[in-house]
């Protein structure tokens, strides 16, 4: 594709934004190549999916005992869990397992306290089954710091969980809990994600300035041929390196 | 709940809003109250299975909450915020189908997991086949790809909530021109995402 036939792509797929000579020139354009005219029928026709979804009614729906029970079992989450109490007793249960497998990770020097993996506390192999579980780590400093947490995905991919590219990095009192996600939407999240173990590595500044963000990119990569535990080992080196301090938070079931 | 969510104009949305981006739990309390069973009840169209209907309802709740929280809902008035939630829940509950639909598809019939795989999800309706919830979820994610804020904002009032130019302008307080502007550049920008998401000029 030419750069014209690039621009005259462009033109016909908002056409109908165009005024004077640019959308005559797009219809003609329009008229002339029977390819664009499929994409941009295609592209009308994706965006035309939107309006065939119905909207929820504003009728009251008649509850039942199953809605009831579900409203019952929401409400038992506020403020803490968006989890059902169903899925609460496994996943403490695992929660305490991660804890006890992370404390001879902590160590007696580590900045961090209470660190866990955030609601729910279990990281599965298997990113399918799990798109909808919230993600992250939460922790309590020991004194003010500037968190940098990485998480190490089931191929050894590195990703920045925080701080979120292209934000300033930001000081966290000591003795408050923190809480940090990854971005965006849980599913979406989970669905770009290489499955089997996951591990967060968790460092923490505390030094009077920042961390520079193009110190922090140098952490991310993209896995390497070896196996995975050497990935995440040498990250944990590289952090401990950077802010003399790194721990790891993994998954019980994959350590 | 007041119809289905719909709180019409009284003067208890507002408060509800700000309480939900303070992260006030009571604020979430009342509005798990108000807007949990008609989500429930558009999740029984989508699924037999009770624990899924029950699953896909908390998670859109909580995702709506989240939203809230996250900036992504602007309060643009009485009625605004119970209008973006009856526009918005379906939406998450069809994602919670598609993840689903993926995951059979993937697994394919007879490898899943015992009875869930046997008892497939939601009624027969053509409508909500995987092709269509891709497509759904393409143009969401394309949306929320749109970098520039304003932009985002404007289509997602024309394209989701069918408002005018005039009334998005009024909604967001920017000239008429500014809305053009960032229509003509945010539809763009979503069609030709949507171009190479689903691949269509392959």
């Amino acid at each position: 594709m030419n750069s014209d036939h690039g621009r005259l792509r462009r033109l016909v797929l908002g056409c109908e934004d165009l005024d004077g000579p640019l959308r005559d020139e797009a219809l003609a354009h329009l008229e002339e190549c029977p390819d664009c005219r499929r994409l941009r029928e295609q592209v009308l026709a994706a965006e035309a999916v939107i309006r065939s979804v119905d909207r929820l009614p504003e009728a009251e729906p008649a509850p039942d005992p199953a809605a009831k029970a579900s409203l019952e079992a929401l409400l038992g989450t506020v403020p803490r869990s968006r989890f059902t109490p169903a899925r609460v007793v496994p996943l403490a249960l695992a929660a305490v397992l991660a804890l006890v497998a992370l404390a001879p990770l902590l160590g007696p020097s580590s900045p961090v306290r209470d660190l866990q993996v955030g609601s729910p506390l279990v990281l599965r192999g298997d990113s399918g089954a799990a798109a909808d579980l919230r993600h992250g780590v939460s922790f309590r400093l020991e004194k003010a710091g500037y968190p940098v947490l990485i998480h190490v995905d089931g191929a050894g991919d590195a990703r920045l969980i925080h701080p979120r590219q292209g934000e300033e990095p930001a000081l966290y009192p000591a003795g408050e809990p923190v809480f940090l996600p990854p971005p965006g939407v849980a599913a979406d999240w989970r669905e770009n994600l290489a499955p089997g173990c996951e591990t967060y590595v968790l460092a923490v500044s505390a030094a009077d300035e920042p961390p520079e963000a193009q110190s922090l990119e140098s952490f991310i990569f993209k896995a390497s041929p070896g196996p995975r535990r050497d990935a995440v080992g040498d990250l944990r080196r590289r952090l401990k390196d950077a802010f003399g301090n790194a721990a790891v938070c993994e998954d019980p079931d994959c350590r | 709940m007041r119809r289905g969510g719909g709180e019409g104009s009284d003067g208890g949305e507002r408060p509800l809003v700000e309480g939900l981006q303070a992260h006030d739990p009571a604020a979430r309390t009342e509005f798990f109250h108000k807007a949990h069973h008609a989500v429930h009840a558009y999740a029984r169209r989508l699924t037999q299975d009770p624990d899924l209907q029950r699953d896909w309802a908390h998670d859109a709740l909580l995702r709506l909450v989240e939203d809230v929280e996250q900036g992504r809902f602007v309060y643009r008035g009485p009625g605004s915020f119970w209008g973006w939630f009856r526009v918005r829940a379906p939406f998450l509950l069809l994602d919670s189908l598609r993840i689903r639909r993926r995951l059979e598809a993937r697994e394919g019939p007879g490898n899943g997991e015992g009875d869930e795989a046997a008892d497939p999800v939601g009624p027969d309706d053509p409508s909500l086949d995987l092709e269509r919830l891709e497509i759904l979820h393409a143009v969401e994610t394309c949306l929320l790809a749109i970098a520039h804020q304003d932009q985002r904002r404007a289509l997602d009032l024309l394209l989701f909530h069918d408002l005018t130019y005039e009334q998005i302008a009024e909604a967001l307080g920017i000239p008429l021109n500014t809305v053009r502007t960032d229509i003509r550049r945010g539809r763009l920008a979503l069609r030709e995402c949507l171009v190479r998401r689903l691949e269509l000029d392959r």
